[in-house]
């Protein structure tokens, strides 16, 4: 995470003099992460979609506002698409968090993309019933790689309690799966 | 689950990315909203100069402004030619130029619009014609005021006590600078005679024109806030504002979009000394339903800041 700092703080500035190129290059750098957080944080890839928008028109907005505290940018990102989340899903409560459906990646290995989308919608319906908290700890270390003091400075908190979220999410997340755990076995099984 | 299982499944959502189509309808969204973001920016006051760079960078978010600016209607980059072009108005540092620019525009995207027409493509000639109506308006914002109510004082026989036919600045022939400045065909122009004060001869001077003239019409900022609510009362993000009363078939026939809270605030600018009734119209697609729904508020602005009615959305139809 800290390799990009510099480069995205200049980024960051250019963008805040009205370099819409600075920022269009924020996007490119941050659009995937940004999206899998919103992935982990919607009932479907459509929502997800809409939200990484809302978190990248949000920043915008807030361009202005933003002050380098040696935070990197995607801390920052990662907090508005967090607060994005929990005001859609304000909006939007009551709609089911079980209507996750995964688009084929192509229509050539259709097998394969179903297979796939099994697991994926397996493991993302147990991510979703965690606390908040524990999902973002599980997704920024195991799906982004972030180590502990990098999800540290994200999400400011001690190193210390980020290895107690992981640990506990990690049990959570392994009871949730018990539960649904044959499917993602399988699937396990047969890609390795 | 062993514990390599889990991480290793957990790995595979770090696969999953946005999609091809999904991308290109954000940086379409992120552009317009750069553009009417620093578009209002300059109209807050920080200067035309400034917005060089921002289109100038736009070239560079958008890939290639080569190819935008070709784009036909049909294309997926006319959203993006729509705003540079529209951005490209503010290039221009004289207003007769702009207006100039501005008919253009209107010109080659009504052309557009037939085009697309002819070709058999109904969306895409929908999408130039709502072009050709933003242009209109931004048109309208440029164009030369005309206070036809009050016509200009001709300083003539009762204003001064001896009048001196040589001496009366009438409007007439080679004497009117601003009608050729205007490029509206649409408009007469009442130009407002710039009295060019050839010596009086006669040594009593009363100064008619100057006490009795009307003032020239200035422009000034105006901001237009409101707030959009659904029938339930809870405040709409994301919802188009337009001043057309048909819904907008492309985002950059919205004016501006409300806010999480669900407001709006529109800055342009009003000619002094004018009444202007505005009327609003808010559309609002549901990302989950395609369901669309609509409202309208009207008011008359009467000082720099005007607050509109509530709109509630409705379903349309």
């Amino acid at each position: 995470m800290g390799s990009g700092t510099g480069a995205d703080a200049a980024l960051v500035l250019a963008a805040q003099a009205g370099d819409a190129g600075a920022f269009g290059e924020l996007y490119e750098r941050y659009r995937q992460p940004v999206y899998r957080y919103c992935l982990a944080r919607s009932s479907s890839s459509h929502e997800a979609e809409d939200l990484v928008s809302e978190v990248f028109l949000k920043a915008m907005e807030s361009l202005a506002r933003y002050r380098d505290q040696g935070l990197p940018f995607i801390a920052f990102l990662y907090r508005v698409a967090r607060n994005a989340a929990i005001d859609r899903s304000r909006r939007d409560r009551g709609a089911s968090l079980f209507d996750m459906t995964i688009e084929p990646r192509s229509s050539v290995d259709v097998e394969g993309d179903a297979a796939r989308a099994s697991d994926m919608e397996t493991v993302l319906a147990a991510l979703r019933k965690l606390k908040p908290e524990y999902r973002e700890v599980i997704l920024l270390r195991f799906v982004e790689g972030y180590s502990a003091a990098d999800v540290a400075t994200v999400l400011d908190k001690a190193e210390k309690a980020i290895w107690n979220l992981q640990q506990r999410g990690l049990e959570r997340l392994r009871k949730e799966l018990k539960r649904s755990g044959a499917q993602v076995l399988a699937g396990l099984a047969v890609d390795r | 689950m062993n514990d390599d299982r889990l991480l290793f499944a957990l790995k595979r959502l770090g696969d999953e990315e946005l999609s091809a189509r999904s991308d290109r309808k954000i940086r379409t969204r992120l552009e317009t909203a750069w553009t009417v973001r620093a578009l209002t920016m300059a109209r807050r006051g920080l200067g035309v100069r400034r917005l060089v760079p921002v289109v100038a960078a736009l070239v560079l978010f958008a890939g290639s402004a080569g190819t935008a600016l070709g784009a036909t209607a049909d294309s997926p980059l006319w959203d993006t030619r729509v705003a540079l072009e529209s951005a490209g108005a503010f290039l221009r540092l004289s207003n007769d130029d702009r207006v100039a620019y501005l008919l253009d525009l209107v010109r080659s995207r009504t052309d557009e619009a037939t085009r697309q027409q002819a070709a058999g493509h109904p969306d895409a000639a929908a999408k130039a014609r709502a072009a050709a109506s933003s242009a209109l308006v931004q048109l309208g914002d440029n164009a030369p005021k005309i206070e036809t109510s009050v016509p200009p004082p001709a300083p003539t026989a009762s204003a001064s006590p001896t009048p001196v036919p040589s001496a009366s600045p009438t409007p007439a022939g080679s004497a009117t600078p601003s009608s050729t400045a205007s490029p509206m065909p649409a408009h007469t122009v009442v130009p407002t005679p710039t009295p060019v004060r050839t010596p009086t001869p006669t040594p009593v001077r009363t100064e008619p024109p100057v006490t009795t003239a009307t003032p020239a019409p200035t422009k000034q900022p105006v901001t237009i806030t409101g707030t959009v609510h659904d029938a339930s009362g809870a405040s709409v993000f994301n919802v188009c504002i337009s001043t057309s009363p048909t819904p907008p078939t492309s985002s950059t026939a919205c004016s501006v979009r409300t806010t999480t809270n669900g407001t709006y605030t529109i800055n342009a600018s009003a000619t002094t000394g004018t009444s202007y009734t505005i009327t609003l119209y808010a559309y609002f697609t549901d990302p989950a339903t395609g369901a669309l729904s609509s409202g309208s508020a009207t008011a008359t602005m009467t000082a720099p800041t005007t607050v509109m009615p509530l709109i509630t959305l409705t379903p349309r139809r």
